[in-house]
């Protein structure tokens, strides 16, 4: 029975992983920021989602679910490992080559991006990281436990804080 | 209005912007099966290390010279099984959080880091006991059997217990110190998020 049980979350899991995967690593992206922490940071939420899944009841929509247990595991892995670096100076990034320039561009942009987000106080890079997934604000609210004003309130601070860290002027 | 929507459109395409879905899914089930390999490895090593150290006392209270260091080893021997069920139990508990919102996850897991002090400050006080009552095992053992301390009996019977607590000496002490960090950070996320609902709608 156990080895039947065992088997059934071992296909459910492997299913959330090649459906959610994506989504998966871009969260532990946003509270590791090196491989070797990542892998950590992955591993322990894989297993609470192996863990997790055979009482899923579908009260909410799996990729919230998903979401929900990665960004919990997030929260305290980030808390219990070392400060995240300062992002570096925009005008210190290398000069692209001319053929990659676009695509290499969109990559520094992109890991700006998560930089920015790492420095955010906890709260509110889970907001922000939730919002850019496309989550309501009324499902974040749940997920977080707060009102949606709240949520309101940490989406406009993390707004203006992403503009500060990327250097972004207001227009 | 128009600006705030260009910001997040933005952020959601360099956000969305990763590496392939399958390369992250291989790597994802590449990951669990290590993760599965580890957890099973460390229920194997918790599992020794728990039963050899009731072994233990089994075996030496059968060689017991007084009903009072037979019930001293007896409370030992409960206390280490008190130590694994409560380890058991924190585990449980923090995988049944994983589902809960973040602030009641957050809740949660202060509540299991206090637990974990006190189950280091239970360690220490377990192994506190047990060396009262081995020492004078070990040293009435000795006489009686006229065993030297480099002799093989020697080292099965004290030096590898002795090796075994000062691991389990050095293990509670980190597992403390983590569970202290870990409630001074939640602590601070929490009195962050606080004044940033207090101060919230001015800045709306």
């Amino acid at each position: 029975m156990t080895q039947i049980e065992h088997s059934d979350s071992d296909a459910l899991l492997e299913r959330v992983i090649r459906e959610h995967g994506d989504l998966l690593d871009r969260v532990a992206w946003g509270y590791s920021d090196n491989a070797s922490d990542l892998d950590d940071l992955m591993q322990e939420i894989l297993l609470a989602l192996w863990h997790a899944l055979p009482r899923f009841r579908g009260e909410s929509s799996e990729k919230t679910f998903v979401l929900r247990i990665a960004h919990n595991r997030g929260i305290t892995f980030s808390m219990a490992r070392r400060r995240f670096a300062a992002l570096p100076d925009p005008n210190q990034l290398s000069d692209p080559a001319p053929l990659a320039e676009e695509r290499i561009i969109s990559e520094q942009r992109h890991d700006r991006l998560f930089e920015a987000i790492r420095a955010l106080p906890e709260l509110q890079r889970q907001v922000v990281m939730l919002y850019l997934e496309g989550i309501p604000q009324r499902e974040i609210a749940e997920l977080q436990g707060t009102t949606e004003t709240n949520v309101g309130v940490r989406l406009t601070r993390a707004r203006k804080a992403l503009r500060a860290l990327l250097r972004e002027e207001e227009s | 209005m128009t600006e705030r929507k260009t910001d997040w459109e933005r952020w959601q395409d360099g956000w969305r912007l990763g590496g392939s879905s399958q390369a992250n899914v291989t790597a994802a089930l590449r990951q669990l099966a290590r993760a599965r390999r580890e957890l099973f490895l460390t229920w194997m090593i918790e599992s020794a290390i728990g039963s050899a150290s009731l072994l233990l006392i089994i075996f030496a209270l059968r060689h017991a010279a007084s009903p009072f260091e037979a019930g001293l080893g007896l409370a030992v021997g409960v206390s280490i099984a008190i130590v694994w069920v409560q380890r058991i139990i924190i585990r449980q508990r923090e995988h049944a959080s994983d589902v809960a919102s973040s602030a009641e996850y957050l809740v949660a897991i202060r509540s299991l880091r206090r637990r974990q002090m006190r189950l280091a400050e239970f360690i220490w006080i377990a192994l506190a006991f047990e060396l009262v009552f081995l020492i004078p095992w070990w040293v009435i053992g000795s006489r009686v059997h006229s065993r030297r301390i480099t002799n093989i009996g020697s080292l099965l019977t004290m030096w590898v217990p002795i090796l075994g607590f000062a691991a389990l000496f050095v293990w509670s002490l980190r597992l403390a110190l983590r569970a202290r960090r870990e409630t001074r950070e939640i602590d601070r996320v929490s009195n962050e998020d606080r004044e940033h609902a207090e101060n919230g709608p001015s800045i709306m």
